[in-house]
């Protein structure tokens, strides 16, 4: 304390700020066990009271394996990539899709499912949905060890291209906070957004190369499909595990469209929530 | 005071709210659709959704300076919460600034962030982690916290499973040992029995005593004359008075309390009677202090009694309740073997007088009746108006002072038997 004092007091300036002033690095970073902290508390409290605990996060993607094997890989033979077999084929993408839905859905009510705290206290309001993906992805971890494994018993050997993995997580990351954001900061003023990001959810995974693969798509549309950033996402994760081929140029409308999109995500996050908790 | 340098430096802070729907069309994706589709939909939406707005605070200029205890009073929605909203960082001002120096920490709820689910021990990090404490310091404290909150044995239940009185019991030792320069309080002491807010309140005094700047919400204004050396009255979203506390809660609760009219109301005098209360104030009170008790000097109370027909033998009472409305003290014209009173038409002054009115500081109700001997006829029977506010400051025991009737200082002399 008597060292504190001596250095001149910490000023808070406090007035109406534009966007990105609303921006404070500085700040989240001195209060990034509050991100631990926060996270934590979702991942303890989701799965208290229920039989399965983490055992959710394994089995929702195993469900859906099982099913899509079945209809999609064994009665309509969807063709996969290289020949690999249809199981892991789909699960590659299942489990990324998972995190990225998770983290879609938390991101874009974490304002209004934590209003009691925001109208209480402050602290840099990004730190929430940050929270909710760091939380959603000690459930991707849970699924992705399954994944390898399953990777491993089909046979499949890892390429150099795994070291790249850790790219596209960051895209999947991006794209899934983008939107979030955006959806987040809407659904502040408009509630229909959060009866909206479900089916939008399911929607867009037949949009994305989840259940089949991208080289099904005619190579006239591959541009204006890479414009959604889930299937450079996807494409990359079979790349990088199953050695499926390598995304092309189409990796860039991907990468972009995911960029836009945050960093406009973050700007209407950021203004929305010097007073969101007027209307919250 | 006044050479202290400033805490907390604000300039022409406003803040305005939208009233009604923020968006043109009730807040709803069905009212945006229906606005698109018709024409009278829309001209119907634009009617009622005009923009209206209210200044819930407007050109509010103060500095604090460093180690002051402010207090903050008035009525519900008159800005309070928004001010402490807006220097705490959780929403921004419309217009404005405001500078704090130090490191902040804002109460505006016991326990925010509480989850049912975690434990006492895991909400004791988890709050304190948003409260702004890093995980090193709740370590550092945390044998403090959980003393303070009396709660050892139930560091490891759900705090699901926890009264109301447990649950702020241990959402306040989190928050008693935040350790900010400046510390912004609003009315949470409402909440817990009465030796728990005794324990807040020392707790917050003692904060104050280091030389902390607080700024302090509350409706009780025991607990603002008790904390804080000076007090803020707003009134719609401004200033209304800021002076030593004693003075201006008198004021408010004079106001607040009694109605604006000081004494004579003239709506009594309408209809027939014999004999009727008009006003009542202290006899020789200095002005502005009409209604106001601050010091243990002899008291008069003076009231005016009309009187239309003359009265052979009557006699009046006057008594004194609490702010719980329990009988304090009452007397009579006859006391002391006084007997009677033989009254002529016109206005008189019945005047009472105590040696002291030694109570501890409220807003205390008069009582005053009036009877005519023959056949104990009432003639009147007045709640006086306004009240009596007392505001001497308090002199029991610091750890008493919410219990007890009276407020004495005591002395003592040791001699040796």
């Amino acid at each position: 304390m008597a060292e504190a004092r001596a250095q001149p007091p910490a000023v808070t300036r406090i007035r109406a700020r534009a966007g990105w002033e609303a921006l404070n690095l500085r700040e989240m970073w001195e209060r990034r066990e509050l991100l631990w902290f926060l996270a934590w508390r979702d991942v303890r409290v989701r799965y208290k009271q229920t039989i399965l605990g983490v055992g959710w996060a394994i089995l929702q993607p195993l469900m859906q394996m099982v099913v899509f094997s079945i209809v999609f890989g064994e009665w309509l033979k969807v063709p996969t990539d290289n020949n690999i077999p249809y199981p892991v084929f789909s699960s590659t993408a299942v489990v990324p899709w998972a995190l990225f839905g998770s983290v879609l859905a938390a991101t874009a009510t974490s304002l209004t499912s934590n209003a009691g705290i925001l109208n209480k206290v402050y602290f840099p309001r990004l730190l929430i949905p940050l929270a909710g993906a760091a939380a959603r992805l000690v459930d991707f971890g849970v699924a992705f060890a399954i994944l390898l494994a399953m990777i491993f018993v089909f046979g499949i050997h890892f390429t150099p291209a795994i070291l790249l993995l850790p790219l596209f997580l960051l895209l999947l990351l991006v794209t899934a906070l983008g939107f979030g954001l955006w959806l987040g900061a809407i659904n502040v003023y408009i509630r229909d957004i959060q009866m909206l990001v479900p089916f939008l959810i399911t929607l867009w995974s037949y949009a994305s190369p989840v259940i089949y693969s991208a080289q099904s798509i005619p190579p006239a549309w591959r541009m204006v499909y890479a414009l959604n950033p889930m299937a450079g996402v996807l494409n990359g994760f079979r790349w990088c595990l199953l050695g499926t081929p390598a995304p092309g140029p189409e990796i860039w409308p991907s990468i972009i469209v995911a960029i836009a999109v945050f960093l406009t995500g973050m700007m209407m996050f950021l203004r929305v929530q010097r007073t969101m908790v007027d209307i919250l | 005071m006044s050479g202290a340098p400033p805490a907390i430096s604000i300039r022409g802070l406003g803040k305005r709210y939208r009233i009604g729907s923020y968006l043109p069309t009730g807040g709803t994706l069905r009212g945006w659709f229906a606005d698109r589709l018709s024409a009278k939909a829309r001209a119907a939406s634009a009617e009622s959704n005009k923009p209206r707005y209210i200044w819930a605070l407007r050109d509010l200029t103060l500095d604090v300076p460093t180690g002051s205890v402010i207090g903050i009073i008035g009525r519900n929605g008159v800005g309070k919460s928004t001010l402490l909203k807006i220097l705490s960082r959780i929403t921004d001002p419309t217009e404005g600034t405001a500078e704090l120096y130090g490191k902040v920490a804002s109460l505006l709820e016991v326990g925010t962030g509480f989850h049912g689910e975690l434990t006492g021990r895991e909400n004791i990090y988890l709050n304190g982690a948003i409260s702004g404490m890093t995980r090193a310091e709740v370590d550092r404290r945390f044998d403090e916290i959980v003393a303070f909150s009396e709660l050892e044995q139930f560091l490891d239940t759900p705090v699901k499973r926890y009264s109301s009185g447990m649950y702020v019991r241990l959402g306040f030792a989190v928050a008693a040992h935040l350790d900010p320069d400046i510390l912004l309080v609003d009315e949470v002491l409402a909440v817990g029995d009465l030796s728990f807010q005794r324990r807040c309140l020392n707790r917050m005094n003692d904060v104050a005593q280091t030389g902390r700047t607080v700024i302090f919400v509350s409706h009780q204004m025991t607990a603002i004359r008790r904390l804080c050396n000076r007090t803020i009255w707003l009134e719609a979203g401004r200033i209304r008075d800021f002076g030593p506390t004693g003075e201006v809660v008198a004021r408010y609760e004079s106001e607040s309390l009694g109605g604006a009219a000081p004494g004579g109301s003239g709506s009594r005098e309408g209809a027939a009677y014999k004999a009727r209360y008009l006003s009542w104030m202290r006899d020789g009170a200095p002005a502005g202090e009409a209604h106001v008790l601050s010091d243990l000097a002899p008291v008069a109370f003076r009231l005016v009694l009309d009187v239309r027909e003359r009265i052979a033998a009557g006699y009046g009472g006057i008594e004194i309740f609490d702010p719980e409305g329990k009988l304090i003290w009452s007397g009579a014209s006859y006391d002391g073997g006084r007997g009677d009173l033989a009254l002529d038409p016109g206005k008189h002054a019945l005047i009472y007088s105590l040696p002291m009115l030694p109570l501890k500081p409220g807003a205390y109700k008069l009582h005053a009746s009036f009877y005519e001997r023959e056949g104990r006829k009432l003639l009147d029977d007045w709640w006086a108006a306004p009240e009596l506010i007392v505001s001497l400051p308090p002199s029991s025991h610091p750890d008493d002072e919410w219990q007890g009737i009276l407020n004495l200082p005591c002395g003592l002399r040791v001699e040796r038997e």
